[in-house]
């Protein structure tokens, strides 16, 4: 039955595709972050907004995953991320495909805070909240992130051909 | 060359990229990048990823929602009727896109008395199709191609066999469906068709109290929606659009046959 939550599914879904790298896991992630969600509803402040709530569960299962795979961790190729629409020159276009490819590359704490800011845009605050760290420590993490992402595009494997 | 207000603050720069300056920091950052070639390439490099992220990942935005994802939440808790008003006033405005501040407000009035049932019933219907038929991005949860998914899906929630009734002899394409809040025991099933000149007509369907009155078509009209309704069954059907009312009972007949007839 519609739920509060149910509104926050599509970008659940599109934060825990760009974390993941692939549409099985991420949906895994979100599905598990919706039964937790759920059984957990009650204790959510009213008035709060959801979306910080749900995205710090997701962290939280994220970062369980990861322990539990440390082990055998490898880089997962990432899926085809669609057609990708050529604007802006070739520049433009190949840093697109770059910065899919790279992004499987970063630590997954770097995946995180530049994906909660840069993709899910939220406030800084909110991915401080999200993550449990300090603020300070959400911004030196972007800044690495991005300087990160982008060595990685300017020398990430695969460029893919480009559908027009 | 070494700028003499020496090196950019991370922080500052990350602000910058992320639209968070102030007025007066984002003016003077700006006159610091005309200067600095390489910082000015690093806040391109930092906005394009931006750009490719959001046009890797934003289609999943489009994708419809798993069935499984809904399924998981569960069924609202008993409330006051007070408290569940406003719980579904609150639920069909967060989901109305579209709805209208006029709509909104008449969203929170409610039929009283016993009597009410299938008045409250055909309102719920309009309410709901004023919150969903406008919305042009995600007016349904689950799209017509996955019509099978759709029907399962909703007769399991419902408890009952659910059929979309074919409409398209007469026009009317099934867009797709979702799942609404009925009354605290019966949630409600929303099939929405579309004409070929993109006008919405929805079918409500939800369970109604055993003493409701038999069948016959009745008519409510609120803020310029009509709504025909009957009872079968001890099954509520409402017939919701903005077509004109010899039109829309037209169609309320072909449904209420096709729905009895198999």
């Amino acid at each position: 039955m519609p739920h509060p939550i149910v509104a926050e599914i599509p970008r659940m879904r599109r934060y825990a595709r760009a974390l993941t790298g692939n549409a099985a896991d991420a949906d895994d992630l979100v599905q598990d972050t919706l039964e937790r969600a759920y059984a957990k509803w009650h204790t959510w402040r009213r008035g709060a907004e959801a979306r910080p709530w749900l995205f710090a569960i997701m962290h939280n299962l994220f970062v369980d995953r990861a322990k539990l795979r440390r082990s055998h961790l490898v880089v997962a190729p990432l899926e085809d991320a669609g057609e990708v629409e050529v604007r802006g020159g070739q520049d433009a276009a190949t840093a697109r495909l770059d910065v899919a490819a790279a992004l499987a590359r970063l630590s997954p704490a770097h995946r995180e805070v530049l994906l909660l800011v840069a993709l899910e845009e939220l406030s800084y605050a909110d991915a401080a909240r999200v993550l449990d760290v300090p603020l300070g420590t959400v911004m030196s993490r972007l800044a690495a992130a991005r300087a990160r992402l982008r060595e990685l595009a300017g020398d990430a494997p695969g460029a893919r051909k480009v559908t027009p | 060359m070494t700028d003499p207000r020496g090196p950019v603050d991370p922080a500052t720069l990350m602000a910058f990229v992320d639209g968070r300056l102030g007025p007066d920091e984002r003016r003077a950052f700006e006159a610091r990048l005309r200067a600095d070639p390489a910082l000015a390439s690093e806040v391109r490099a930092y906005e394009a990823q931006r750009a490719a992220l959001h046009a890797a990942f934003d289609p999943v935005l489009e994708e419809p929602i798993p069935a499984a994802m809904l399924g998981a939440a569960p069924p609202r808790p008993r409330t006051a009727p007070l408290a569940r008003i406003a719980a579904a006033v609150a639920l069909v405005a967060a989901g109305a896109v579209a709805g209208s501040a006029g709509t909104r407000a008449w969203l929170a009035r409610r039929d009283a008395g016993p009597a009410g049932e299938l008045a409250s019933f055909a309102r719920q219907a309009i309410v709901s199709h004023a919150a969903f038929a406008p919305d042009a991005r995600r007016p349904v949860e689950i799209a017509a191609e996955q019509q099978q998914a759709l029907v399962t899906w909703l007769s399991k929630r419902l408890g009952r066999d659910v059929r979309a009734p074919f409409l398209e002899d007469r026009g009317l394409r099934l867009v797709g469906g979702r799942l609404l809040p009925g009354d605290v025991e019966h949630p409600a099933a929303q099939l929405m068709y579309e004409t070929t000149a993109g006008a919405r007509v929805t079918l409500f369907i939800r369970a109604v109290g055993a003493d409701a009155p038999p069948a016959a078509f009745r008519v409510r009209e609120e803020a310029g929606v009509s709504a025909f309704y009957w009872v079968e069954d001890d099954w509520g059907y409402a017939l919701t659009g903005e077509l004109g009312r010899a039109e829309l009972l037209d169609l309320a007949k072909v449904v209420h046959e096709r729905i009895r007839g198999n």
